[in-house]
C-alpha cells in the first residue's frame, strides 16, 4: 500500500472514533456530576504524582514515613511552626495541617496518603479485575461443566469473609516473605494453569503459553511497580502489613466481577452477529476476544470504578483497627487511628483537636466521592441502552 | 349522515432528543366518522404511532405536543382532549377510547394471569354495574335465606357503592380486615363477566385462560385477551396500532375476522394503523396515508386504490410484490426529521416535484368528492 | 418467467441435496436433568435444491423453516440425516445404492460419507465448506457487531478462512461493496449509522464476501420497510444472475416469496407437506394446510373477495406432535386414516409434491 493511500486509511478509520469520542464529550459536559468526579479524580492524580514536591520527603530512604516533630503526646493545631531542627533543615517551616499525636505531621501524611491509596485500589482492583475476568469468560462461553464448576468455586469464594481474611493472613504470612518458596509457586502457577486449561479446552498449546507470559508480564508490572519499593529490587519481597491485605482484599473480591461477566457473556452469546460470526468459520477464542468481549466490558468497568473508592474505605477502616499499613506510614486510615484518643476532647471546647481526624477524614471521603461519581459518569455514558436517546 | 367521533386538527408534536429536535408530526389532520374503520398506512417513522398515542394523550417524554386540537365526540358534546387533566383523562382512557398494541406478549403484564388483568380494567370502570351484580346476588342469597353474619352490611355496601364508587368512606372500609371481603365478592362478579367477555372474543376454553399467565398463552391468544381488555367497557373508539404484524398469517386471519365481528357488535370505531397495504383492502372504509409527520392523502379505500392522487400514494401501491412484474421501488429515503425539508416533506424524492414544493407546504385539498390530497399538482 | 420449465428441470444440476435431515431439540426435564421429550423441529426432511434457483421455504412460525435453513449450513448439529453439497452425480449414485441394498453398514459406504456429507464433516473440512454456504439473517441491527467498523465487518471472513489479508482483503471488500451499491466511504462506520435497508446490504456484502455458491436468506426482508424491500428485492435477482447463486428463501410472507422463488415448499410442524414450483402451487394448492395458508394472505386489492378457510384451533406443540398425519387435528378434510397414518411426500406430476391422503 502507498503512503497516500495508507494516510488516508488512518484518516478515515480515525474519523469514527473520534465522532463517538466527541459524542462521548458531550455527553459529559451534560452532567455536572461526572465532570465532579472527573475533576476530583485528576486532582488526586496530580497530588499523587507531585507528592515529592508538595511534601518533600524528611527521611529520603523511606518518603512513606511520616515524620516526627518531637514525641509529645498533645497534638499541634494547624499552622503551628515546626520545632525539630533536622526536620527545619529538609524545608519545612511550619505544620499545615497540624500535628498528629507523636507528633506526625497531618499534612506529609495525607499527601502520601494519596499515593498509598491509589497503590491500595489499583492494585486490589486490576488483580480481582484479572481472576474475575478470566473465571467469568470461561464460565460464560463454554457453560456446562465448566460453568458448574468455576461458579461453584466463586460461590465459596464469596462467602468468604474479606476482613477476618484480611486480619488471618497478616497474622499468617510471614512478614518478609521468603521469595523462593512463595514467590516461586505464583510465578509457576501464572505460567502453566493456562496451558493446562488451554489443553482441557483445545484452545492451543500456542495460545495458551501467550495467555500465561501475559499473565506473568502483568504480574511482574504491577509488582515491581506497585506493590514494591523502586528502590528495591522486584524480587525481594517485604510483604507489609498492607500488602497482606491488600492480597486478601483482591483473593476475596473478583466473585463479583466473574458473575457480572459470565452474565453478560451469556447475554452477547445469543446475539444474532455472534453466529453469523461463527457462520463465517471463527474459532472460539477469536468470537470470544473480538465479539463478546468487546461488547460486554462495561458493565466491568462501571464496577471497577466504583470499587476503587469501596475498596480504599475497607482498607482505611483495617488500618484504623490496627491491621494494614505499619505504625508512621502515610495512610489516611493510620490518621485517623492517631486521632483515637483525640475525637472528644472534654466538655468544654470537644471538637479541640478536629484537625487530628476531619482532615485525613475528608480526603477519604472525597476520593470515594470522586471515584463513585466517576463509575457513575462511566455508566450513565458508556450504557449501551442509553445511549442514543 | 354519519357524524365524526374524532377530529384531530393540526397536531404537532416534538421528540428532544441528544441529537436535536425530531419533528414528528407536522400538522396531522383526520376525521373518523362515527361506525367506520380508518387505515392509517405508512412506513416506519411517519408518525402513526405517535398519532395514535397523542389521541390517548401518552406520549412519554422526550416526546411533547406542541399544538392542534383533537376533539373526541361520542354523545354530541366535544370534549378537547389535549384541554383535559390527568383525572379525567384517566376515565376516558379504557372507557371511551381503548389501544391495542403490537407485541400483545408484552402488553400484558407477565406476573398477572389473564383474568386478572381484564378484571382490572373492569373494576376500573364499570365498579357500578359490578356492584349492581353483586347486589342482585346478595338479595338472591337473602330470599334463599343463605345468609352470612355480614351479609346486611355487604348489602348497604353495595347500594353505596352503586351511588358513588369512588367514595372515601369505601376506601376506608376496604382496608379493614373482615369487612374488606365484599371485594371478594365483586372480583367473582368481574371474574364472571371476564369470561363472558372472552367467550365473545371467541377463545376456546374461556373458563381456563382466565386462570392462565400471559407466557402460557400463545401469540394469538394473548391478542385475544388484549382485544379482551380493550373492548371490556365497550369504547367508541378503538385505536389498533399494528395488531397482527408479529402474528402468524392463519392467526392474522382470525384476529382481523374477529375485529370485524367485535367492531358490529359494540358499535365501536376503528382506528387501524397498519404499514400492509392488504390489511387495509380487508378492513378499512376509508384511509389514510402518511407520510413524514402529515397525512397526504384520506379517502375512501376503493377510491384510493383505483386512483391514488398523491405521488407517494402511487409509489407505496406501485412497491407492493407482484409477481411477474419487476420490483418497483421509491427513489430515495425518508428524509431525517431533524431538520426536515421545507416545504413539502416528499419533494426529495417525488419524480413529479416542482419548484413551489420546496419552498411551501401544500395544504389539504378535496380533488375529488371525499378524496382530500395534500399535494401542490391538485391545487 | 419465474418458473422452471420441466425439461430445464431434467437439465439442470443438483447442487445441494438434503435426506432424511432431523433436528431434535432434547426436553431435559426432573432433578437430573434427563431427557423426558423431544422437541422435533426439523422431522426427516428430504429435498434437492438445483444450481441457480431460488428455492422459497414458507411456514409460520414454529413450523422449523428457520431450523431446517441453519442446520443444512451447519449452524446447527444436524440429529440424523445426509446433507450433500455439489457432489458429482457418480459418486451420488453410488451412494443411493449402498443406502437402498442391504449393505448399509459398508466401509466403502462410510468412506464416502465420511468424505461427502456435510452433515458429519468435522474440522477443517467444515470450515473449508463455510466458505461456499452462507446466510444472511432476519435482522440487521442484531446480525451485525455494533462495535466493528464496516471493514472489519466484511473483511473478517476473509481473514478467518485465511483467503486474502490486508490490501488483498481490502480491494476484495470494496468490490463486494460496490455489488450491493455502497460505496468505499462507507467503509469506516458502524453500522449504527446506517439505515436498516443498508444495514442488510452490509449483511448481504459479508455473506457473499468469499464467493459462496449457497446462501440461506432467513426472513431478509422482515425487519425493513416496504419501500426498501423492492430494491432488496432486486439486489437479491441481479445477484443471483451475476454470482450464479442458489438461495434458500426462508419467509413467513407469502406474497414476497412468490415474486422472487422458482419453486416453493410448505413446511408445517417440521415436515413439508408440499412442494411445486411458484406459479403452479400458488394457482393450485392441494395440501389442506397450503390452501388455508395462501387464503389467509391479505389481497392489496379492495374489490376482490376470496372464499376463505379458517383452520381451527392452534398449532400443537412440536414436542408432542399429534400421531399420524400432523395436521389431521386442524384439517377441514380430514378422514379416518388421518389419524393413523402419516402421508408421504409423493409426486403426482409435474414436479408438484404432496403429503397428504387425499392424494395417495
Amino acid at each position: 500500500m502507498d503512503v497516500r493511500t495508507r494516510l488516508r486509511d488512518f484518516k478515515a478509520s480515525i474519523g469514527p472514533a473520534w465522532s463517538e469520542l466527541k459524542f462521548t464529550l458531550r455527553r459529559i459536559r451534560k452532567s455536572p456530576l461526572s465532570i465532579v468526579g472527573i475533576v476530583i479524580v485528576m486532582v488526586y492524580v496530580i497530588i499523587a504524582i507531585s507528592a515529592p514536591l508538595l511534601a518533600p520527603a524528611v527521611d529520603p530512604r523511606d518518603p512513606y514515613a511520616i515524620f516526627h516533630d518531637g514525641y509529645g503526646p498533645i497534638p499541634r493545631p494547624p499552622g503551628s511552626p515546626v520545632l525539630d531542627s533536622y526536620v527545619i533543615g529538609r524545608g519545612w517551616m511550619a505544620h499545615y495541617f497540624g500535628t498528629a499525636e507523636g507528633q506526625l505531621d497531618i499534612y506529609y501524611g495525607c499527601i502520601w496518603g494519596t499515593r498509598t491509596a491509589f497503590r491500595i485500589g489499583v492494585l486490589v482492583v486490576v488483580i480481582s479485575l484479572l481472576i474475575g475476568l478470566l473465571t467469568g469468560c470461561l464460565s460464560g462461553f463454554y457453560g456446562g461443566i465448566i460453568d458448574e464448576i468455576l461458579m461453584r468455586f466463586t460461590d465459596v469464594i464469596l462467602a468468604f469473609p474479606g476482613l477476618i481474611l484480611a486480619m488471618a493472613l497478616v497474622i499468617a504470612l510471614p512478614l518478609s516473605w521468603s521469595i523462593d518458596i512463595g514467590f516461586l509457586i505464583l510465578v509457576i502457577l501464572i505460567l502453566f494453569a493456562p496451558i493446562l486449561i488451554g489443553r482441557f479446552l483445545k484452545i492451543g498449546n500456542i495460545r495458551a503459553f501467550m495467555l500465561s507470559l501475559l499473565g506473568l508480564a502483568t504480574f511482574a508490572i504491577l509488582y515491581g511497580w506497585v506493590l514494591g519499593n523502586p528502590l528495591i529490587y522486584p524480587w525481594t519481597l517485604n510483604l507489609t502489613n498492607l500488602d497482606k491485605v491488600l492480597i486478601a482484599l483482591a483473593l476475596v473480591g473478583w466473585p463479583s466481577y466473574a458473575r457480572v461477566i459470565r452474565g453478560e457473556i451469556l447475554r452477547v452469546r445469543q446475539e444474532d452477529y455472534i453466529e453469523a460470526s461463527k457462520a463465517v468459520g471463527c474459532s472460539d477464542f477469536r468470537i470470544i476476544t473480538r465479539h463478546v468481549l468487546p461488547n460486554s466490558i462495561y458493565p466491568i468497568v462501571i464496577m471497577a470504578s466504583l470499587d476503587i473508592g469501596s475498596i480504599v474505605l475497607t482498607a482505611a477502616a483495617l488500618s484504623f483497627l490496627g491491621i494494614g499499613a505499619p505504625v508512621g506510614f502515610a495512610d489516611w486510615g493510620q490518621m485517623i487511628s492517631f486521632a483515637r484518643n483525640w475525637i472528644w476532647a472534654g466538655i468544654e471546647n470537644p471538637w479541640k483537636y478536629w484537625y487530628t481526624f476531619t482532615i485525613p477524614g475528608l480526603f477519604i471521603f472525597i476520593f470515594v466521592l470522586g471515584w463513585n461519581l466517576l463509575g457513575d459518569a462511566f455508566r450513565d455514558i458508556l450504557d449501551p441502552t442509553l445511549r442514543r436517546k | 349522515m354519519a357524524e365524526n367521533i374524532l377530529e384531530i386538527d393540526d397536531l404537532r408534536l416534538n421528540f428532544y432528543t441528544y441529537e436535536g429536535v425530531v419533528e414528528a408530526l407536522d400538522g396531522v389532520n383526520l376525521r373518523l366518522k362515527k361506525g367506520e374503520t380508518l387505515g392509517v398506512v405508512g412506513e416506519t417513522g411517519c408518525g402513526k404511532s405517535v398519532t395514535g398515542l397523542s389521541v390517548l394523550v401518552i406520549v412519554s417524554p422526550p416526546g411533547r405536543i406542541e399544538g392542534g386540537k383533537i376533539l373526541f365526540n361520542p354523545k354530541g358534546k366535544p370534549v378537547e382532549l389535549l384541554a383535559l387533566n390527568e383525572a379525567f383523562l384517566r376515565k376516558v382512557r379504557g372507557r371511551y377510547i381503548s389501544m391495542i398494541f403490537q407485541d400483545p406478549r408484552s402488553a400484558l403484564n407477565p406476573v398477572y394471569t389473564a383474568g386478572e388483568q381484564i378484571i382490572e380494567v373492569l373494576l376500573h370502570h364499570k365498579k357500578e354495574e359490578l356492584a349492581e351484580r353483586a347486589l342482585n346476588r346478595i338479595d338472591d342469597e337473602i330470599k334463599s335465606g343463605k345468609t352470612g353474619f355480614l351479609t346486611n352490611y355487604y348489602k348497604r355496601i353495595f347500594q353505596h357503592m352503586i351511588k358513588n364508587p369512588k367514595a372515601p368512606s369505601l376506601q376506608l372500609l376496604s382496608k379493614i380486615p373482615i369487612i374488606r371481603r365484599y371485594n371478594r365478592i365483586l372480583k367473582q362478579e368481574a371474574k364472571k363477566e371476564a369470561v363472558n367477555i372472552l367467550r365473545i372474543m371467541r377463545m376456546p376454553d374461556p373458563q381456563r385462560v382466565v386462570d392462565m399467565y400471559p407466557h402460557e398463552l400463545s401469540g394469538g391468544m394473548a391478542q385475544r385477551v388484549v382485544i379482551a381488555m380493550a373492548l371490556a367497557c365497550s369504547p367508541g373508539i378503538l385505536i389498533a396500532d399494528e395488531p397482527t404484524t408479529n402474528l402468524d398469517v392463519t392467526v392474522q386471519l382470525q384476529i382481523l375476522q374477529l375485529i370485524k365481528e367485535l367492531k358490529e357488535k359494540f358499535a365501536s370505531s376503528v382506528i387501524y394503523i397498519t404499514h400492509d397495504m392488504g390489511v387495509v383492502a380487508e378492513m378499512c372504509d376509508r384511509v389514510a396515508v402518511m407520510y413524514a409527520g402529515s397525512v397526504i392523502e384520506i379517502g375512501e379505500v376503493l377510491e384510493i386504490f383505483k386512483k391514488p392522487l398523491h405521488p407517494y400514494t402511487q409509489g407505496l401501491l406501485e412497491s407492493i410484490p407482484r409477481p411477474g412484474f419487476p420490483f418497483k421501488s421509491i427513489e430515495g429515503t425518508v428524509p431525517s426529521l431533524i431538520s426536515p425539508p421545507k416545504g413539502c416533506r416528499f419533494h426529495n424524492r417525488c419524480p413529479y416535484a416542482m419548484d413551489i414544493c420546496t419552498k411551501v407546504k401544500p395544504e389539504m385539498v378535496e380533488a375529488e368528492k371525499g378524496h382530500f390530497v395534500q399535494c401542490f399538482l391538485y391545487r | 418467467m419465474l418458473s422452471i420449465s420441466i425439461k430445464k428441470v431434467i437439465e439442470m444440476s443438483v447442487l445441494l441435496e438434503v435426506k432424511k435431515l432431523k433436528k431434535y431439540y432434547p426436553v431435559l426435564g426432573g432433578v437430573l436433568k434427563r431427557k423426558v421429550a423431544e422437541v422435533k423441529a426439523v422431522d426427516e426432511v428430504s429435498l434437492s435444491m438445483f444450481k441457480g434457483e431460488c428455492f422459497g421455504l414458507v411456514g409460520e412460525s414454529g413450523c422449523g423453516k428457520t431450523t431446517l435453513g441453519k442446520t443444512i449450513i451447519r449452524l446447527l448439529e444436524p440429529t440424523a440425516g445426509s446433507i450433500y453439497f455439489d457432489v458429482p452425480k457418480d459418486v451420488k449414485e453410488e451412494i443411493n445404492k449402498l443406502e437402498n441394498s442391504a449393505d448399509r453398514d459398508s466401509s466403502r459406504l462410510k468412506e464416502l460419507r465420511k468424505k461427502y456429507d456435510l452433515a458429519i464433516y468435522k474440522g477443517i473440512m467444515l470450515k473449508i465448506m463455510r466458505r461456499k454456504m452462507q446466510i444472511v439473517y432476519q435482522d440487521p441491527t442484531t446480525s451485525l457487531d455494533p462495535r466493528m467498523l464496516v471493514k472489519d465487518i466484511i473483511s473478517e471472513p476473509l481473514v478467518v478462512q485465511g483467503l486474502a489479508k490486508g490490501q488483498g482483503a481490502r480491494s476484495r471488500v470494496v468490490e463486494i461493496l460496490s455489488k450491493v451499491g455502497l460505496t468505499e466511504k462507507h467503509l469506516y462506520r458502524y453500522p449504527h449509522e446506517f439505515s436498516g435497508g443498508q444495514r442488510q446490504r452490509i449483511a448481504v456484502a459479508r455473506a457473499l464476501v468469499t464467493n459462496p455458491e449457497f446462501v440461506v436468506l432467513d426472513e431478509p426482508t422482515s425487519s425493513v420497510d416496504v419501500s426498501m424491500r423492492a430494491q432488496l428485492l432486486n439486489l437479491f435477482q441481479d445477484l443471483q444472475k451475476d454470482l450464479n447463486l442458489t438461495y434458500l428463501f426462508v419467509s413467513h410472507d407469502l406474497s414476497v416469496v412468490e415474486c422472487i422463488s422458482h419453486r416453493v415448499a410448505v413446511m408445517y410442524l417440521g415436515k413439508i407437506v408440499e412442494l411445486a414450483q411458484t406459479e403452479e402451487l400458488y394457482k393450485n394448492p392441494l395440501h389442506p394446510y397450503a390452501q388455508a395458508l395462501f387464503a389467509s394472505i391479505p389481497i392489496p386489492d379492495p374489490t376482490v373477495k376470496k372464499r376463505r378457510i379458517v383452520l381451527t384451533g392452534e398449532v400443537p406443540s412440536p414436542v408432542n406432535p399429534p400421531s399420524g398425519c400432523r395436521l389431521h387435528t386442524r384439517c377441514p378434510k380430514v378422514m379416518e386414516i388421518c389419524a393413523k397414518e402419516e402421508p408421504e411426500l409423493k409426486d403426482i406430476g409435474n414436479g408438484h409434491l404432496v403429503a397428504c391422503h387425499l392424494f395417495q
